[in-house]
């Protein structure tokens, strides 16, 4: 399954939901757990130049303050080509990589925690190889939810229910709400496509139905204009769609906002 | 009466939690006494009958409340997959899975829906959860 937050993104396994999801583009931290107590987590802050072993002192040092109830704290540290590998054992043992991005000008501390060394570094492992940055478009997943939206943008409310899954960001001029509906297939038995799509998206106006399994309502006011996208995934069983509020019609949504890409 | 002592002896003890891994292999066993029947849409509907507290005072709060003798419950497709599961055999943690490969759910989602239909049907009277393991 695909994480995407501020436009960091990786790939974790489906024992993984989200603990905690904070911050802004600039700087933020997010949390995934599984219930076997295993743990993957981001933190990212703004930086100029790529991390130093002298430079993250102060951030190691705040690590041994948060771990210092644990009986024996240690932390081993390698500068290498892609950045700063290092590891701790507290309460649970630690592999993490210290990442930068010139182009957004931030870095990231991507850690992997369990109560085995080995599967933590296999769980940074799996991060390592499919970590991205992208500043535009950015990658917003949650939970089977995947959009590509116009970045950057900031995070107004999350919705994190079983079966519907909703992200409301926005940005100067432009208000987008995201969601992820599962059990399409007997949801669709029940209710009529673009009347459940009205009902869920709270757009009423003209329905245009371009494809199989898409449908886009468009709807213009004095106040401004809204417009729908939605797309039935029949192989994860869900529906996903994009809700717009904008005034320039370079906000409206196009399909390329809900493609999936790998999930 | 009693009900009062039980929650507040609950209250003084904090509620009765059950180990993720202990709840994942409990087995929930249907209600036998319940009557399966189908609905014109094909639903599966659940008929049981009530018992009632024998104490005078509840007889006649059932009474002046016109309290039922039988309950109907109505289950779309998918809580008729959890009910027909809930055979006394099944642990929770395959019913999860069955709901994964069946309708395309996350795991986590899987499991977080079932525990909380689960819930339900056993507060209904309607499933009991047979625990196995040490406490």
């Amino acid at each position: 399954m695909q994480f995407g937050w501020h436009g960091i993104s990786f790939a974790h396994d489906d024992d993984f939901g989200p603990a905690v999801l904070t911050g802004t583009q600039s700087k933020g931290y997010v949390r995934l757990q599984s219930g076997e107590g295993r743990v993957l987590q981001v933190r990212w802050l703004p930086a100029k130049t790529p991390p130093t072993t002298t430079s993250l002192s102060d951030y190691f040092k705040r690590l041994q303050r948060d771990n210092r109830k644990s009986p024996s704290f240690n932390i081993e540290c390698t500068e290498t080509e892609s950045g700063i590998e290092y590891r701790y054992s507290a309460a649970l043992r630690a592999e993490g990589l210290g990442l930068f991005d010139d182009v957004t000008q931030r870095v990231f501390f991507v850690e992997a925690l369990n109560t085995h060394r080995t599967g933590a570094a296999k769980d940074l492992r799996r991060i390592r190889a499919s970590f991205e940055v992208s500043n535009d478009p950015q990658t917003w997943a949650v939970m089977g939810l995947h959009s590509r939206l116009p970045g950057p943008l900031r995070v107004i409310k999350t919705r994190l229910l079983s079966g519907r899954i909703g992200l409301d960001l926005s940005r100067r001029g432009l208000r987008i709400t995201i969601e992820r509906w599962a059990l399409a297939k007997q949801l669709l038995e029940r209710h009529d496509f673009g009347e459940w799509l009205i009902a869920a998206s709270k757009v009423r106006g003209q329905i245009d139905e371009p494809k199989l399994g898409r449908m886009r309502i468009r709807c213009s006011s004095w106040s401004g204009n809204s417009t729908v996208i939605a797309k039935v995934d029949p192989v994860h069983n869900q529906i996903v769609f994009a809700r717009a509020d904008y005034r320039d019609p370079k906000w409206e949504p196009t399909w390329e906002w809900l493609d999936d890409g790998t999930r | 009466m009693t009900g009062l002592v039980r929650q507040l002896s609950q209250f003084v003890r904090g509620p009765n939690r059950l180990a993720p891994e202990r709840y994942a292999a409990s087995k929930p066993l249907r209600n036998p006494t319940a009557v399966e029947s189908t609905d014109a849409e094909g639903n599966l509907v659940l008929t049981f009958s009530v018992e009632h507290d024998q104490r005078l005072i509840t007889r006649i709060f059932d009474r002046l409340a016109r309290s039922r003798e039988t309950r109907e419950f109505l289950l779309e497709s998918i809580g008729a997959t959890v009910w027909r599961a809930c055979d006394g055999k099944t642990t929770v943690k395959t019913i999860a899975k069955r709901l994964c490969t069946e309708y395309k759910m996350n795991k986590l989602e899987a499991e977080t829906a079932l525990a909380q239909y689960l819930q339900t049907l056993s507060q209904r009277g309607l499933i009991t959860m047979l625990v196995v393991g040490k406490k």
